[in-house]
């Protein structure tokens, strides 16, 4: 591949093919854990490391694993990944892994790691497995840190750094970091309905929605002022072919 | 043949649409006024608020959906405003002002905070609005009732807040919980904590001197408003009378249950308690019977009436929940559709229908039976 | 399926070669990781047992429950009071763990003298339903005050945790009365 198409694979998944937004998978953490800002950041983290280390190994692996057991094979390596990114987290992270739980183990059976080895990674080179399970990685990050930017504020009230992520309580003496926005000392207009898994769905379909609905505009846009200049070319031509008629 | 382009709800009347609002707000004065005298300027401000709420969103969505496509130049803003202004008309103000009222009638006149009031009451009518109705389309589209939609958002963010207090013609403003929600103090068993309903009069409840929404106050008005929506055929009869009939008898069973194992609880005051506390009434008249939400053939609004009314008797008994009319609209909103397959969407009651209907009636039947039968009564 | 000996030793050999290597790894990885999990539990364990009876208080070292019939308790602490103030025994803290087909539940549960149940601190709760049960029926056992009753109402969103919660905090309070009896 070229440096360009590099470039178009690694920019891709991040909006023009988002595998949250527009590929519809991996919707089961988006609305799971999303309940707050830090935990959506934590999940697409462990979710990129997995990612990308399974991308690598099935990648390296393409030309010898058998294609009757091609899926086992796949399962296996995610597993494996995943097992090992559950311990580190268990060891480093262990605020983390609590506030995750069960999630972190449903890596194992994600669409997202699964469609992409299938799809990419048993087809590509390694490096170019690897930019696609950065790319992807940091996609799905940023769609689920979205949803659960929005499910935070609207639901709690407030944005809190530092639960799950303790090395950030250090910048505050401490404490968490604590941003009022809806909900604060005196004041409470937060909407407990978007912490519920209902609101989740609801802020998934409505994020959705919003994205179809600039996609489309943006598509709509490019048609009409394609046949827009096809006709101001077809104008152009006959205007330029009757000035050259009277020219002569 | 002429195609004449018009949006649901189909009535085959001479009637236009406007006129068919018209004779529900109509309908709906009775109980407003009541309210205004009960609950005075809080009400006022709650009907104001919630109504303008609704309209301003039904505009804005009118003019969204009527804006100039997209054709290479540049629209002014005013353009796009006056392009879609045209297309508003009369039916969209009515149909706004109407689910603005029924939302205020259910919301209560005040919360703990003394400003949450307008908040509960601006989010739940845009949320009701928008999520309910503006989303599938606007008017004529809707899966759910709007306000309904509303009213259920506002009480799962800020229903801890919610103040029910009522103004009494004699005594004065007294607060507290509404009737239904201070049932189950006494004792956990379902059947035993019907002892409570010795403390309220069944005239209170009838006259509206018990705390509860500003709609659910005086029942007489909600009837009168009952009976000129069934005399101008606003309101389709069938679902009306399915519902009520059908929660009478259901609840008459639950009540052979709970006076035979709590002997102190009268019979004829437990009937009168289900049928006169909470939004049974009001949802029975004013819900119900949105003809755009109720399926459209006659054995499927039957069905649609029973199907409600089982489902509120099995949230009221079971699930001690207050709001047990709202919900059970909601599932058959959701149900409606399906009533309304072309596979089985004629007009004619078949043997088959009717057997449908009697076996869904007799499951709710065997639940409140299972439900309510191990019960112990009051563990003295 | 006709398939030659030859191919399905390789694709058997690579599975099995495979698997080894990828068990190697984890291995590895729990090698490196198992120190750090242990020594995070016990810090967690600690800080937890302060939570349970306040700060100003002896406890014991573990003992280990034995007994059969409670499989859901591990260990448990002696709790007196200090010198300084009544002097006396307290009462006792049970680390329970349970699960049921949502996840694992590990709770540190006090029991006083006379065997009323007392604060509740949460070890491990990796339930799907975590968050439910702990705003619904763990924060509320925490501020009530007939904690007897509080344990009881386990129709909470995530009922099936709870009546774990429930079973674990019984059994507590079951075995302390077994051996209290003897004291």
């Amino acid at each position: 591949m070229s440096k360009g198409q590099h470039k178009e694979s690694f920019l891709a998944p991040i909006w023009k093919a988002n595998p949250l937004l527009f590929g519809l998978l991996g919707m089961c953490p988006a609305l799971a854990v999303t309940k707050t800002l830090e935990a959506s950041f934590g999940m697409g983290i462990l979710f990129t490391l997995v990612l990308v280390c399974s991308n690598v190994l099935i990648s390296a692996l393409r030309k010898w694993i058998p294609e009757e057991v091609k899926t086992p094979c796949y399962i296996v390596i995610i597993a494996t990944f995943v097992t090992l990114v559950k311990m580190l987290a268990e060891a480093y992270l262990p605020e983390l892994y609590s506030t995750l739980g069960v999630f972190v183990s449903l890596l194992v059976v994600n669409c997202i790691v699964l469609g992409r080895a299938e799809a990419f990674a048993s087809k590509n080179t390694v490096f170019d497995s690897l930019l696609d399970g950065i790319g992807n990685g940091i996609g799905y990050t940023l769609a689920i840190c979205l949803i659960g930017l929005i499910r935070e504020v609207l639901g709690s009230g407030y944005l809190t750094f530092g639960t799950t992520f303790t090395f950030l309580q250090s910048l505050n003496g401490g404490n968490k970091i604590r941003l009022f926005i809806l909900k604060g000392p005196g004041y409470d207009v937060s909407m407990n309905f978007f912490a519920t898994p209902a609101g989740g769905f609801l802020v998934l379909g409505i994020t959705l929605a919003v994205v179809m609905a600039i996609t489309n505009a943006k598509e709509n846009k490019r048609k009409v002022d394609a046949r827009l200049a096809a006709k101001k070319a077809k104008e152009e031509a006959a205007k330029n072919s009757a000035a050259t008629e009277v020219a002569k | 043949m002429t195609i004449v382009k018009q949006t649901s709800p189909h009535i085959h009347r001479k009637d236009s649409l406007a006129r068919m609002l018209i004779d529900v707000l109509v309908s709906l004065a009775p109980v407003s006024i009541t309210a205004l005298i009960v609950y005075g300027l809080a009400a006022f401000r709650n009907l104001m608020v919630s109504v303008a709420t609704m309209s301003l969103c039904e505009f804005v969505f009118v003019l969204i959906m009527n804006r100039i496509p997209y054709d290479g130049t540049k629209h002014t803003l005013k353009e796009q405003f006056l392009h879609g202004v045209k297309e508003y008309r009369l039916y969209h103000l009515l149909g706004s002002l109407v689910s603005g009222v029924i939302f205020a009638l259910i919301m209560p006149a005040a919360t703990n905070p003394g400003y949450m009031i307008y908040i509960a009451l601006i989010l739940g009518a845009a949320f009701g609005m928008i999520i309910g109705k503006l989303v599938f389309g606007g008017l004529g589209q809707n899966i759910f009732n709007p306000a309904a939609v509303g009213m259920v958002f506002a009480k799962l963010c800020f229903g801890s807040k919610y103040v029910y207090a009522t103004n009494d013609y004699v005594n004065g403003v007294s607060a507290g919980g509404t009737a239904l929600s201070n049932l189950g103090n006494t004792s956990a068993s379902l059947v035993g904590r019907y002892l409570e309903i010795n403390d309220v009069a069944t005239l209170d409840l009838f006259l509206g001197r018990v705390p509860g929404v500003i709609g659910e106050g005086f029942k007489f008005a909600i009837l009168i408003g009952l009976i000129y929506l069934l005399i101008r055929r606003a309101a389709d009869y069938r679902v009306v009378c399915s519902y009520l009939l059908g929660y009478t008898a259901l609840m008459a069973l639950a009540g052979i249950f709970v006076c035979v194992k709590v002997p102190e609880v009268n019979f004829g005051r437990f009937l009168l308690f289900q049928l006169l506390s909470g939004g049974v009434l009001f949802g029975a008249t004013y819900m119900f019977t949105d003809p755009v939400t109720m399926p459209i053939n006659a054995p499927g609004r039957v069905l649609y009436g029973l199907l409600g009314a089982g489902l509120t008797v099995i949230i009221r008994l079971f699930a001690a929940l207050p709001e047990g009319v709202v919900f059970s609209l909601l599932l058959c909103n959701l149900a409606a559709p399906a009533i309304d397959h072309y596979a089985y969407s004629s007009n004619k009651f078949t043997w088959k229908k009717i057997a449908v209907m009697g076996g869904i009636f007799l499951i709710f039947v065997l639940g409140i039976c299972f439900g309510l039968g191990f019960q112990e009564g009051v563990v003295r | 399926m006709n398939v030659s000996w030859k191919r399905a030793f390789f694709v058997g050999g690579f599975l099995a070669g495979l698997c080894a290597v990828l068990g190697l790894a984890i291995a590895g990885g729990d090698m490196l990781t198992k120190e750090t999990i242990a020594r995070n539990k016990r810090e967690k364990e600690q800080s937890a047992l302060k939570t349970v009876f306040g700060e100003n208080v002896i406890l014991s070292d573990a003992i280990e429950v034995k007994d059969a019939e409670f499989p859901m308790l591990a260990k448990y602490w002696t709790v007196t009071l200090p010198e300084e103030g009544d002097g006396g025994p307290l009462g006792r803290i049970y680390n329970a763990s349970g699960k049921n087909g949502y996840g694992d539940v590990a709770l540190l549960i006090g029991v006083y003298n006379d065997f009323h149940l007392g604060n509740v601190a949460v070890l491990e709760n990796t339930e799907s339903y975590g968050q439910t049960l702990q705003e619904e029926y763990l924060d509320k056992y925490a501020s009530a005050q007939d904690k007897e009753k509080a344990a009881e109402e386990v129709k909470c969103g995530a009922t099936y945790g709870a009546t774990l919660c429930r079973d674990m905090m019984k059994q507590a309070k079951a075995h302390y009365q077994k051996e209290g009896n003897h004291e």
